[in-house]
């Protein structure tokens, strides 16, 4: 087949109209990466194949008459809606990629306050939805810290988390029905229904392929009754991680369920909390719901705590200010380039889990190691922020200055390096390479580790659904070089 | 060559709540749950003397740094960040009286610092600060001391032990001035605002040196004669007043005769 | 009540301060007694009718000096004040004359305060206000020592433009000879960039979504430069082609702190509005009464930007 980036372009515009498709250098380049490479994007050093073009989807057919073409001509198709994704997976790894882009997909259908249904195209931002839900008391409980800048649609096909999961859940847990568009330009809908045994759940093929699979052209999430007014905040200092990952499963494993809970290591939290815990760990509950629950869960929590001689509470004043700044600050995003650029001092991040039983030796395996193999290093730290009745997640966060190298070589001095300690020692251990960021194109290299026997399953999805091999090629399964 | 950077720490007060916008009858507002960093014209203030020393090393000028900031212990976390950035002294005057808009009492503490305890070449400071907004210290510092003060400085470089080659704002352009020393250089918006960081091997080896502690009481007091009369916190919500009109040339009519006429003529 | 206006006329924007600190004074103050009066500052080679017809008093002081250096004004102006009664001296905002205020002060045994709103002067106090705490709020001094050395904020009075008083009495000051620099041994000025700068605009147009397409955002934008305004974009027009990157105002973008900001057609989403949210006067032009940025702006007009602009075109090039 091989139709040339003219022959493409103009096929896309009979499509999808002339103005829907973008062919401008410096866009393309912008598509041709995500925060994965912001160092050398910021530096404006673009590597990656240039696609062939950016074509602005406004409906699902749009979607499914693009795909089909794509798939008739063996053309890579990377889906993207928020553009914030952090793991490569917006990544073009082929040449003359065709980015498919439903931000303009940014109605809200409908919103069912009695069936407690939110139905909403690909393209709405989340921010958006749930400013406009917490106004009529409502919620989605979906908080990452992307919220002003992620939609529906990657939100969904990363498996995104929010900050309130101990509460509200995962995506996965929200997700009520979903539409997509497969690579044959089929459009499936699953229905929304509470509940039902009627062969697998199919959801979970759509959940977290990360434009593998398809493209999510409609989701439909649960909404909540919210209840701010009734938030208890809890803070405590303490000397150990160990301490803090007991105290987290005493709680988690009794039935409580605050919506935050958290645990920093000194480091980690010295970033966020040196006016009140210099050189100490710090857990932070947040206690949310209906007010006798609240008030439930909080003293539950604080009994709990209280049996740690070495917890120090602190003013829930100061957990309070922190908590209304949870996400992404869209003025310090604004920043970011030109402190990055100045500083050559960048921040990047690596999410595991594992059972509580080895989640404190991770911990310090991956410290350890980390502060002894690599150079330059300004922080290096962790924190606990989604349990589970079986475990918890680990947030490493490092930042180190970009010393003595092109920007280009950042990633493979650095970050690939520090990833590949703690994925390794994760996997070892028994536990997830991938929390909640999804795998991007950065992890595929241990994917079948990550899997072992049951990467059957996944390969048979991919053929299966992309037989032709067009839908965002190098992500999760690594590209047969 | 000694340099002497004097630096403020304040409140982030981008992360205060509505409601914490109050003023107590002691015209204070309560920062207390706010973490404190550098201000931004101070930080540029530092990270210019760090690129100061790296250059001049090169020319085998070997400058002396150091770091003061009246304050109370809230700037500690900097001072260990400054240590570990190798400033040769980072010292903190201990204060507990309210000198948000007292630059002729701190300016009187940095001259006396300068002129009793440790004599400089080159003071640095940002302009003014994010609490105070006062932009009168490092002006009265200069006056004090008697030396030449260059402001809206963006950049320094070494020539040789007495001389330095100053960048500045002015009104429609910049300056380059080749000066001799001492002096006051008050720093404006400088392009390279965010100061280096240490690596944790730094922070191990140098940040736990600790910093010198004066006490201000040593000091002689020095009174402008201003006194703070009260603090009103301005109503940010935007009014969201809504333009009614039969059709779009109306209601252009009334934006610009209403809301716009006037304020484009001030501009 | 006996006050003094400085200018310095060797500046560039000699016409602007000028205009500026009559406005201040018309708002603030009213005539004053006599004994009133200007010192202007002016170099040799200036035109200085010209500048005269800028003097906001019945009286000036003219007086001629080598170049622009604050301590050569500062000398000079001790000099010919000579222990003058002054209560008040009022100096040009910005960061030229707000240094002289406060150095003056100092020199003078007063008081002084800079990037002021508003005054009051009484016998035996002056009341000022200025914005402090990251202008989240406004402060309100009383100044105890004269002379009293103010700096007024930029913008805080509405420009006037100076009336010629006749007659005006003119004395002529030669401090050209106090010009002695040793401290600076050579200094080289180079031109500052025209700013098409977003992040320093004071007036901006921005054109988002709602725009359409890449003939709609050209139109925008030249309807921006005809109204002397700069030109911006969200982020989604900017990767639709629509504009260059460097237009992007928002979180990948500028972020700036116009006086007056308008957006057209852009819904005003999180990170696009922290771009914006430092303005002081945002007007929303947008179709969708839902759109966040109606909430968040300070004047919102429901309708099709396009008619809306073109109107407002009319009014402000028949103003000019």
């Amino acid at each position: 087949m091989g139709l040339n980036r003219e022959q493409i372009t103009e096929e896309l515009i009979k499509i999808a109209g002339a103005g829907q498709v973008i062919t401008d250098e410096q866009v393309l380049k912008e598509s041709s990466v995500d925060r994965f490479r912001r160092f050398e994007a910021y530096h404006g050093v673009f590597r990656m194949p240039l696609p062939a073009a950016v074509v602005n989807v406004n409906s699902t057919e749009d979607v499914a008459a693009v795909i089909k073409f794509a798939n008739k001509n063996r053309i890579n198709v990377i889906p993207r809606t928020g553009h914030s994704a952090t793991e490569g997976g917006l990544e073009a790894a082929l040449e003359n990629s065709i980015v498919v882009d439903g931000s303009g997909m940014n109605k809200i259908i409908n919103i069912d306050t009695y069936n407690m249904q939110a139905t909403v195209q690909c393209g709405v931002c989340l921010q958006t939805l749930d400013d406009l839900l917490r106004e009529q008391g409502y919620t989605t409980g979906h908080s990452p810290q992307s919220k002003p800048l992620a939609m529906l649609g990657g939100l969904v096909a990363t498996r995104s988390i929010g900050q309130f999961s101990t509460l509200y859940g995962g995506i996965e847990d929200m997700v009520v029905g979903v539409e997509a568009v497969f690579p044959d330009g089929g459009i499936t809908r699953i229905k929304n229904v509470p509940r039902r045994a009627a062969g697998p759940d199919i959801r979970h093929v759509i959940i977290g392929n990360e434009g593998a699979l398809c493209f999510i052209t409609e989701v439909t999430v649960k909404i909540f009754k919210h209840f701010p007014e009734n938030n208890i905040f809890l803070g405590y200092t303490l000397d150990n991680m160990k301490t803090g990952f007991e105290i987290l499963r005493e709680v988690i494993v009794n039935g409580y369920r605050p919506s935050v809970a958290r645990l920093y290591d000194v480091e980690d939290g010295s970033y966020y909390f040196s006016h009140f815990a210099d050189g100490k760990c710090v857990l932070i509950f947040v206690a949310e719901g209906v007010k006798p629950i609240a008030d439930a869960t909080a003293a539950a929590i604080a009994e709990i705590v209280s049996q740690y001689e070495e917890c120090e509470k602190v003013d829930p004043g100061l957990i309070k200010r922190w908590f209304e700044h949870l996400n992404w600050d869209p003025g310090n995003l604004a920043e970011e380039k030109r402190e990055i650029v100045e500083t050559k001092n960048i921040c990047n991040t690596t999410e595991i889990s594992g059972n509580w039983s080895i989640i404190n030796e991770i911990y310090e395996v991956c410290m350890q190691r980390v502060r002894n193999e690599i150079p330059d290093l300004t922080l290096l730290g962790a924190h606990s922020s989604h349990s589970y009745l079986n475990g918890t997640n680990l947030y490493f966060v490092y930042f180190y200055n970009v010393v003595d190298c092109k920007p280009e070589e950042e990633i493979s001095k650095y970050h690939l390096p520090i990833k590949k300690i703690i994925v390794e020692e994760t996997i070892k251990a028994g536990g997830s390479m991938c929390h909640h960021h999804g795998v991007g194109k950065h992890r595929t290299h241990w994917i079948e580790k990550e899997y072992g026997s049951s990467y059957y399953i996944l390969k048979k999805l991919k053929q299966a659904f992309d037989p032709h091999s067009i839908m965002n090629m190098g992500t999760i399964i690594p590209l047969e070089n | 060559m000694n340099i002497l950077v004097c630096f403020t720490v304040i409140p982030e007060l981008e992360m205060m709540l509505g409601e914490d916008w109050f003023v107590d009858e002691n015209l204070q507002i309560d920062v207390g749950f706010l973490k404190h960093s550098l201000n931004c014209y101070d930080e540029s203030a530092l990270e210019i003397a760090l690129k100061f020393s790296d250059a001049a090393r090169k020319r085998h000028v070997s400058p002396n740094l150091t770091a003061l900031t009246i304050a109370g212990p809230e700037a500690n976390p900097i001072l260990k960040t400054l240590n570990a950035l190798r400033f040769n002294r980072v010292v903190r005057i201990n204060n507990h009286e309210d000198i948000r808009f007292n630059s002729m009492a701190i300016a009187s503490m940095l001259h006396q610092y300068v002129s009793n305890r440790m004599p400089q070449d080159v003071l640095l400071m940002g302009w003014q600060s994010g609490v105070g907004e006062n932009a009168k210290t490092p002006l009265l510092v200069a006056e004090m001391l008697g030396w030449p003060c260059i402001t809206q400085v963006t950049e320094i470089e070494p020539v040789d032990s007495h001389h330095l080659v100053v960048t500045c704002q002015v009104d429609d352009g910049q300056l380059q001035q080749t000066i001799q020393i001492p002096c006051v250089l008050s720093i404006g918006n400088a392009p390279n605002s965010y100061m280096r960081i240490p690596t944790l091997k730094d922070r191990m080896q140098f940040g736990r040196r600790t910093a010198e502690v004066l006490d201000a009481n040593d000091f002689e007091p020095f009174d402008e004669g201003i006194e703070l009369v009260s603090l009103d916190v301005i109503n940010r919500q935007r009014s969201a007043i809504l333009i009614e009109g039969a059709t779009p040339e109306e209601k252009a009519g009334k934006l610009y005769k209403s809301f716009l006429a006037k304020r484009l003529n001030k501009l | 009540m006996i006050f003094k206006v400085v200018l310095i006329g060797c500046s560039a924007d000699i016409v602007a301060q000028a205009e500026e600190l009559n406005g201040f004074i018309s708002e603030n103050l009213g005539r004053g007694d006599h004994g009133c009066g200007t010192i202007l500052f002016c170099s040799k080679k200036q035109d200085k009718n010209a500048l005269l017809d800028l003097v906001p008093t019945e009286s000036v002081k003219l007086v001629t000096v080598a170049g622009y250096r604050p301590e050569t004004i500062l000398e000079a102006l001790k000099i010919v004040e000579n222990m003058e009664e002054t209560h008040l001296y009022l100096f040009p905002g910005g960061y030229a004359g707000s240094e002289l205020a406060v150095r003056w002060a100092f020199r003078a045994k007063g008081s002084s305060l800079v990037q002021v709103n508003q005054i009051e002067y009484t016998e035996n106090q002056l009341i000022a206000k200025k914005k402090v705490y990251s202008d989240y709020v406004m402060g309100v001094f009383r100044l105890k020592k004269k002379p009293y050395c103010i700096a007024p904020a930029r913008g805080s009075a509405s420009s006037l433009p100076v009336r010629v008083k006749q007659p005006l009495t003119v004395t002529e000051h030669d401090m050209t000879h106090l010009y002695r620099d040793r401290f600076v041994e050579s200094y080289k000025w180079t031109p500052g960039e025209k700013t098409g700068n977003l992040e320093k605009a004071k007036f901006i147009l921005i054109g988002g979504r709602g725009m359409n397409n890449a003939e709609s955002a050209e139109k925008l934008k030249k309807i921006a430069n005809s109204l002397g305004a700069a030109f911006g974009v969200s982020r989604p027009a900017a990767m639709n082609a629509w504009s260059t990157m460097d237009k992007i105002v928002g979180v990948s973008g500028a972020v700036t702190k116009p006086d007056v900001c308008i957006v057209a057609g852009a819904s005003g989403a999180a990170a696009f509005y922290v771009g914006i949210e430092k303005s002081k006067f945002i007007v929303a032009i947008n179709k969708d009464p839902r759109a966040p940025i109606i909430k968040s702006s300070d004047v919102a007009i429901i309708d099709d930007y396009k008619a809306v602009m073109d109107e407002l075109v009319k009014l402000i090039s028949a103003q000019k």
